[in-house]
Formats: C-alpha cells, sequence, structure tokens
C-alpha cells in the first residue's frame, strides 16, 4: 500500500461503530444508518486516490454519513408521499425509546420535530463533539450558518420542551 | 437554562447512541465490506482514468496546436472566385501585376504556370503558361516574343491564383495568362480577369476608366478562343464583338494588326449603346465603340484604339 493511501480496513474497524451510531441518530432507524455507513465507506474506498490527506479521511466519512442521511431522509419521505398505503413505515421500533428515561425520551422526540439542518447541528455538536468549523465543514455550511442553526435550534427545542411540559 | 438543555442534549444523545452496541450490527455484512475495503482497487478502474487522461490530454494538445497555426496563418485560405483582389491598385487595370523584382527588367528564367481560379463565364481549368508566340512582327514596344520550345514549361513552380505571368523571352512587358478586367466592370457584376489562350502573350498598350487595349501575339488564335470556349460567358457576338448580358462591358473582336503579322488588338470597353440588363440581349445593330469614356473620337473602330491611327501605342505614349 502506498504510503498516501488510507488504510481503510483499519480505519473502518476503528470508526464503523461510531458511524453508525451517528447515522442512527441522524435518520432513526438502524437498518437504514448501515447502509449509510456501508456507502460511505465505499465511496472513499473507490476514491480514495483523490483523497490528499490521509488525515482528513475521518473527516471525509463523517461528512459521506451526514450527506447519505439527508438523502435516505429525503427519500423516505418521497416514499410515504407517494406509497402511503403500500410501504410499511420506516422509523423505529415501537420500543425503541422504552428504555430512554422519560427526560431523554422528551428531548429525543423535541429534537425530531426540528428542521433537518437544525437537528444535524445539535447531533455533530452535542453527540460528535465537533467545533463550528467541524460542523461548517461537514455540513458544507459557513461557520455563521452553523451559529445561526445552533442557536435557533435551542430557542426552538426550549419551546418545545415548556410546551410539553406545561 | 441553557447549560442544563446542552446536557440534557449530551445525554439523551449519549443514552440513544449507546443502545446500538456491536451485536445489534449486521455481521456478515461487516465482514464483506471490511474484505472489500481491504482489497486494492480494480485495476480497469486505474486505467480507464489513465484513459480518460490521456484522452483529455491529446484534445487539450489538439485544441493548443490548432490555435497556433490560426494564429500563424490566420489568411491562408484561397481568395473566392470572382473577388477582386485587393492588393492591385485601380488604376493599375490591365497591366499585369509584377514582382517588384521583375518590374524593370524581364525574366530569364522559365515562366511559372498560372493558374485561373476565376474566369468570365464561369470557366475555370488551369492554364500553364507557354512563353511561346507564333511569330512577331517588327513593331515598336509590344513587340510579340519569338517562340520558345516546349521546355521552357514548368510545372512545378507553385500556382498562382489571377495573376498573369511574364513571358520569359518576350519583350518588356508581355506578359500571359488571365487579362485583368477594369474595376468598373467588376463592379457591375463581371468577373475580375477573362482567360486567355495558354500560348498567346500580350501587352498592354492603353488602359484608361473602363477600358482596356492589348496587343496579343495571334489574333486568329484568340479569335478561336473567344469563340469555341466560354472565356466570355456565351456572350452574344455581333459584327461588333462580344457584348455582355448583365453590364455595359463589351469586347472587341481581335483583329489583325497588318496582313503581314498574326499580332492582333483587342479591347474591352464600355458597350455605350447597350443598357445592362440581366436577360436582354444585346440588339442586332449595337456597335460597340472601343472608345474609353471620354476620349471623344467616336470613328474609331472596336479594334483600333483610341488615338492611334493603327491601333498600337504604348502606355503613357
Amino acid at each position: 500500500m502506498a504510503e498516501s493511501e488510507v488504510d481503510l480496513a483499519a480505519l473502518y474497524a476503528a470508526h464503523h461503530l461510531s458511524m453508525v451510531r451517528l447515522a442512527r441518530l441522524l435518520v432513526d432507524d438502524l437498518a437504514s444508518a448501515e447502509d449509510v455507513v456501508q456507502d460511505a465507506f465505499l465511496g472513499l474506498h473507490r476514491r480514495q486516490h483523490q483523497l490528499r490527506d490521509p488525515g482528513a479521511a475521518l473527516g471525509y466519512i463523517r461528512q459521506a454519513v451526514v450527506n447519505q442521511s439527508r438523502s435516505a431522509l429525503r427519500r423516505r419521505r418521497t416514499v410515504r408521499a407517494h406509497l402511503r398505503v403500500a410501504e410499511p413505515d420506516i422509523g423505529p421500533a415501537a420500543d425503541a425509546e422504552l428504555m430512554l428515561s422519560e427526560e431523554h425520551r422528551e428531548v429525543l422526540q423535541a429534537v425530531n420535530r426540528l428542521p433537518e439542518r437544525q437537528r444535524e447541528v445539535l447531533i455533530l455538536r452535542f453527540w460528535s463533539g465537533l467545533s463550528e468549523t467541524e460542523i461548517a465543514e461537514t455540513m458544507g455550511v459557513s461557520n455563521g450558518t452553523v451559529k445561526s442553526q445552533a442557536s435557533r435550534a435551542m430557542k426552538t427545542l426550549q419551546q418545545y420542551l415548556q410546551e410539553g411540559r406545561s | 437554562m441553557s447549560e442544563d438543555l446542552e446536557r440534557l442534549l449530551r445525554d439523551a444523545f449519549e443514552a440513544s447512541a449507546s443502545r446500538v452496541t456491536p451485536h445489534d450490527l449486521d455481521t456478515d455484512r461487516e465482514r464483506d465490506l471490511r474484505r472489500v475495503l481491504a482489497a486494492p482497487l480494480p485495476p480497469e478502474r486505474t486505467t480507464r482514468r489513465s484513459l480518460y487522461v490521456a484522452t483529455a490530454g491529446l484534445a487539450a494538445a489538439a485544441m493548443v496546436v490548432g490555435a497556433v497555426v490560426v494564429t500563424h496563418e490566420p489568411d491562408s485560405t484561397a481568395q473566392l472566385a470572382g473577388e477582386p483582389s485587393t492588393s492591385s491598385p485601380s488604376n493599375e487595370i490591365g497591366l499585369p501585376q509584377l514582382p517588384s523584382s521583375q518590374s524593370s527588367a524581364p525574366r530569364t528564367a522559365p515562366a511559372t504556370p498560372s493558374r485561373t481560379a476565376t474566369s468570365v463565364g464561369g470557366q475555370s481549368r488551369p492554364q500553364p503558361t507557354r512563353s511561346a508566340a507564333t511569330s512577331s512582327g517588327p513593331t515598336r514596344e509590344a513587340s510579340v516574343p519569338p517562340p520558345t520550345s516546349a521546355s521552357s514549361i514548368t510545372g512545378t513552380s507553385r500556382p498562382t491564383a489571377e495573376q498573369p505571368t511574364v513571358a520569359s523571352t518576350a519583350a518588356p512587358g508581355s506578359v500571359s495568362g488571365p487579362l485583368a478586367v477594369p474595376s468598373e466592370f467588376v463592379a457591375q457584376g463581371e468577373m475580375s480577369s477573362i482567360p486567355m489562350p495558354p500560348d498567346l502573350t500580350y501587352v498592354v498598350v492603353r488602359r484608361s476608366s473602363g477600358y482596356v487595349q492589348i496587343r496579343v501575339s495571334n489574333a486568329m488564335q484568340l479569335t478561336r478562343y473567344l469563340d469555341n470556349n466560354t472565356a466570355l460567358g456565351g456572350w452574344p457576338r455581333d459584327a461588333g464583338g462580344y457584348h455582355s448580358p448583365s453590364s455595359t462591358m463589351a469586347a472587341s473582336v481581335p483583329t489583325a494588326v497588318d496582313s503581314t503579322s498574326e499580332a492582333g488588338l483587342f479591347s474591352l470597353f464600355v458597350d455605350t449603346t447597350d443598357q445592362p440588363t440581366s436577360t436582354a440581349s444585346p440588339t442586332s445593330g449595337s456597335s460597340p465603340s472601343a472608345v474609353p469614356p471620354g476620349s471623344g473620337s467616336g470613328d474609331s473602330t472596336a479594334t483600333d484604339g483610341p488615338g492611334s491611327a493603327d491601333g498600337v501605342s504604348t502606355p503613357g505614349s
């Protein structure tokens, strides 16, 4: 293997689970999350000769996971809009949140009501622990957009939680 | 409040994510994916990519070469048929264009074959120029060059379009090849030159606005050529000469200067009795005048040059 190439097998072994969890938070479905992560790694495998910096491979995978999750949600919405009768609902299992505390379940339900971009910002910031710059690179937006989306998301989320408690 | 919400979000995300354990994942898919990722890229993909790069490189190189060629030779295309030459000044109508090195003395090298790209009547065929004439009378400047052997014909020189060539052994000013048409007629739609017989040489003896008179080495040869070919585009002929149906241009019938010589005179002039129409043929009674406009000598015949009794005069005389 050339020195500039990425050891994708090692990268997969080290970050596969965390990427599936990230995708699971974004798409709210484990099977779809696994599909998303698989496509992300295969995409990097096809284009690894285009990757200038091997250290950026993890960022590339994360960005691919976010984009693929967005596409999966878009496809899911389209399927639900046109095949509402024939297509079974794709989403979290009925007992998916039974293991969670009431408080966490309430927060996650409020997060799921947020717009897509705001939800992505919150997940990347509070679960992945990325900085504003990293979130901006992952989502392909500016730092200002990340900041504004995060601010609106927090405000809306607070409003949802207050409404639920009252 | 905000810090509590952030902490709440972290805990909720962590609790939700931690429910996904390695046991929940599809192990078969995971194993297959690891094997695929560990394998190198298929060689044909790399080859195909190299092919794309090579093709793009060749296309770019071709475009660069084309741009360089166009830049360095922008006007390499041939002159359009019937298009007046922009390099010949208007006051030089009827005079053969000579290179600057040939303007003062005749060439001794074999004449180059000239090809007639355009001609009156649309006839276009290559006409190799020979520096030969059948005979010559002891006349003044318009002497006909002596005949030369056929070996003087050269076919390897670069053909020049619509440029009469200087007869190699003829007298100064004697040329062969197409005869340039006065610009007045070209402006009326006539072709820029009239093809001449290959063996014929001529000297321009007079020129003015809308008029050119040449002394040819063989009048009968030119007459046969004009009658048997479409040099003049099938112009109607009467006793006075040839009349263009589409312009005021007319041509005289080549006439021998005297009975002892084959040399003769030929003129292009304005047919004052004819109105340019596209379909009308000249009236039978119209007699073209060889008089150049403004000369005032109305009794001259078509074969006689204006202002000279024998029709032989030299430019500037």
